[in-house]
């Protein structure tokens, strides 16, 4: 469990991200047997070792997905808040923090209690911003929040962050793991949209189509929420791409 | 005071009944059982008002409770401190009356036991104002700066909505926020570099070039038109000072405002320190202002409604009255003296007011709780630029379901007293010719 804890991470974060992101549309195609092991190895490494931070912090991660209610996600919070208490400097459990205020935020809009909703989103945003901007070359942090803002409403202006975000990327394409850049390409694609420039969207998705014509990202439109393959996420996995940023 | 007077008044009457005419209090019961049209008609009556007043006084709440709210934590905060002298002759050179470590100040309220827990936000800021140009435009406006902590602006100003990019952060020294109007006047967009003007400490001026790294709304035009925000030690330098000009102190709960300052008071007795201090209720002048004069239209209004109501019951009731004027005759017929007849018609109404009262706050109640699912869309408030949902605010209430039922009991009470004399005084064959 501790060994496999960076690898535990990564597919908790790629999960979440489609969760909060994609909703019901994610065709994430981790088995349900894997699924069910990873639940069951968080929740055993958190009774056996309630306070130790990696536990928390996975079971902080572990709260946040499969459609995880408001008290869930202030659980998560208290979790990511007790981990940064004990590793103030982590920059995941910071980013994980803001995706959990967003994500309740977001609740907190559907029972229209405002106050808190703008509460939490501001929080949320902060929180992965500042991850981010302490690590500006940090390629993992910077899709996790690019992924996050490039299909956040109009209305609440990410679209620009995400744009910036994608296009540092795809700078440094090099440096990701294979897959993620048609990923980053249509994520970029959507942003554009986002932001009203439909003919500069358009053509990127072109693009996408171009370079990676039997890509399952190539075959969709704008208004499509993003999908994730199986062999992508795995690749993902397989080769943790943040080493060495 | 005169409702608790009031009510207070008509139950002594009720146990006094209890306690001496215990029958007539049974024979009112059956009475209000037995005829349950009447009964109906006349709880309808009650309920329709009673709960009208009950929803139009959540209402009325919710609306005062958010601009309280919206005015505390937009940007004022519950507390202020300024150093000694601000508030007398500072407010115009504010760098000249600056707080020099206000962190110190922070740490000794946050590790007070008495007040420590409700203390939610310590924020320093700096308020100055100057130029701001983008000079690839050919543009330049006015504007009014806020040096505020990125973290502390979570808390306080969270209702300033970021409509495009991000909030401040603190490792972006160069990035400010500017509100939507400010952006539009200057003919800037999100990541574009612009010039600031200032005067700074020493009365000489300073630039520097900021880039917009969000932009934000808050839905007052003259704010969104004017404001910018940049991190605090950004402000500091740029205006050269290491100083803050208001300490601002953000609560968990309103409520707590004035044991918090009594504390923050003798702390900074105890202490020594060479701060002033003002509350929120002293500083919202155009919140006092609305308020009052809101509260002038809603007590009209409440009044206005309040008569209707009363009449309407008292209406009702004296048609029951009418509508069984032979069976008050054949009570008298049988014995029944005038006191009886008064009291009946009394514990009658009694019950009608308890029973509606009741009934008025459950309807009432279960009307807000359906609004409030969706809300009600209310167009701009004077001086904004956007609408809001408001509410049946029911939490806390408790001055509303107090009126709604008093004013069910005083009014049954009262409404019962024309139509008991009427029908104590009938003269008995009278009253059983009655068709």
């Amino acid at each position: 469990m501790r060994t496999n804890y960076r690898k535990l991470l990564h597919l908790s974060y790629v999960v979440l991200v489609l969760c909060s992101c994609c909703g019901d549309t994610a065709t994430i195609k981790v088995t349900d047997a894997e699924m069910a092991c990873f639940r069951e190895a968080v929740m055993r490494d958190y009774s056996n070792h309630p306070g130790e931070p990696d536990s928390m912090f996975n079971y902080a991660v572990l709260k946040m997905i499969d459609s995880p209610s408001a008290s869930d996600l202030r659980e998560a919070i208290m979790c990511f808040d007790e981990y940064l208490r004990k590793n103030p400097g982590d920059l995941y459990a910071q980013m994980g923090k803001g995706y959990a205020s967003v994500m309740l935020a977001n609740l907190y809009l559907v029972l229209k209690n405002y106050f808190k909703a703008a509460e939490h989103s501001k929080l949320g945003f902060y929180l992965m911003d500042e991850a981010v901007e302490q690590e500006p070359d940090n390629l993992s942090l910077r899709f996790m929040r690019a992924r996050f803002d490039a299909q956040a409403p109009r209305k609440v202006g990410r679209y620009v962050v995400a744009i910036k975000d994608l296009k540092y990327l795809l700078d440094n394409k090099d440096r990701l793991t294979e897959g993620i850049d048609q990923i980053c390409m249509f994520l970029l694609a959507k942003a554009l949209f986002l932001s009203g420039d439909e003919e500069k969207a358009r053509r990127q998705l072109g693009d996408l189509r171009i370079a990676y014509p039997h890509d399952p990202m190539s075959s969709m439109s704008l208004e499509q929420e993003i999908l994730i393959s199986e062999i992508e996420l795995r690749s993902m996995l397989r080769s943790p791409w943040s080493e060495g940023n | 005071m005169i409702s608790c007077l009031l009510i207070t008044v008509i139950c002594s009457l009720f146990v006094f009944s209890l306690l001496t005419r215990r029958h007539d209090v049974k024979q009112a019961l059956f009475n209000v059982l037995r005829h349950r049209r009447r009964t109906a008609m006349t709880l309808a009556a009650i309920v329709i008002g009673g709960a009208s007043l009950f929803i139009f006084g959540g209402f009325f709440n919710y609306n005062l409770w958010s601009y309280r709210e919206v005015t505390i934590r937009g940007d004022l905060g519950h507390i202020q401190l300024y150093r000694k002298g601000y508030l007398g002759s500072g407010v115009s050179s504010p760098l000249k009356y600056g707080i020099s470590d206000y962190k110190k100040v922070a740490s000794l309220l946050r590790r007070d036991d008495e007040i420590g827990n409700h203390i939610k936000a310590i924020v320093g800021q700096i308020g100055f104002s100057g130029i701001l140009s983008n000079y690839e435009k050919g543009t330049s406006s006015n504007f009014i700066g806020l040096g505020i902590e990125p973290a502390s602006s979570v808390s306080l100003g969270f209702l300033d909505t970021v409509t495009l990019g991000s909030d401040l952060s603190d490792f972006d020294k160069g990035g400010v926020v500017i509100g939507t109007g400010l952006l539009h006047a200057l003919k800037s967009d999100y990541d574009d570099h612009n010039d600031v003007l200032v005067i700074n400490k020493h009365g000489g001026q300073d630039a520097m070039s900021v880039r917009i790294r969000g932009v934000f709304q808050s839905g007052l035009k003259l704010r969104d038109d004017a404001t910018m925000k940049m991190p605090l030690k950004t402000a500091q330098r740029l205006l050269g000072t290491e100083d803050v000009s208001k300490v601002t102190i953000l609560l968990d709960d309103t409520n707590m405002t004035d044991i918090v300052a009594d504390r923050v008071k003798k702390i900074i007795r105890q202490n020594g320190l060479d701060l002033e201090m003002n509350t929120w209720p002293e500083e919202a002048v155009m919140y006092k202002q609305i308020v009052t004069n809101y509260n002038g239209i809603f007590f009209f209004i409440k009044v206005v409604m309040a008569i209707i109501v009363a009449f309407f019951i008292a209406n009702t009731l004296m048609i029951n009255v009418v509508e069984r004027t032979r069976e008050i005759g054949m009570i008298r017929a049988m014995g029944a003296t005038r006191a009886t007849v008064w009291n009946l018609l009394f514990l009658e109404g009694f019950c009608m007011g308890l029973i509606g009262g009741l009934l008025s706050i459950g309807t009432g109640w279960i009307i807000a709780v359906l609004v409030n699912i969706h809300g009600i869309p209310m167009p701009p408030a004077p001086g904004q630029t956007l609408g809001y949902t408001a509410f049946i605010r029911m939490e806390g209430a408790m001055d509303i379901v107090w009126f709604t039922f008093s004013l069910s009991m005083i009014t049954s009470f009262f409404a019962s007293i024309l139509p008991a004399f009427k029908a104590s005084q009938m003269i008995v064959v009278d009253a059983l010719r009655h068709v």
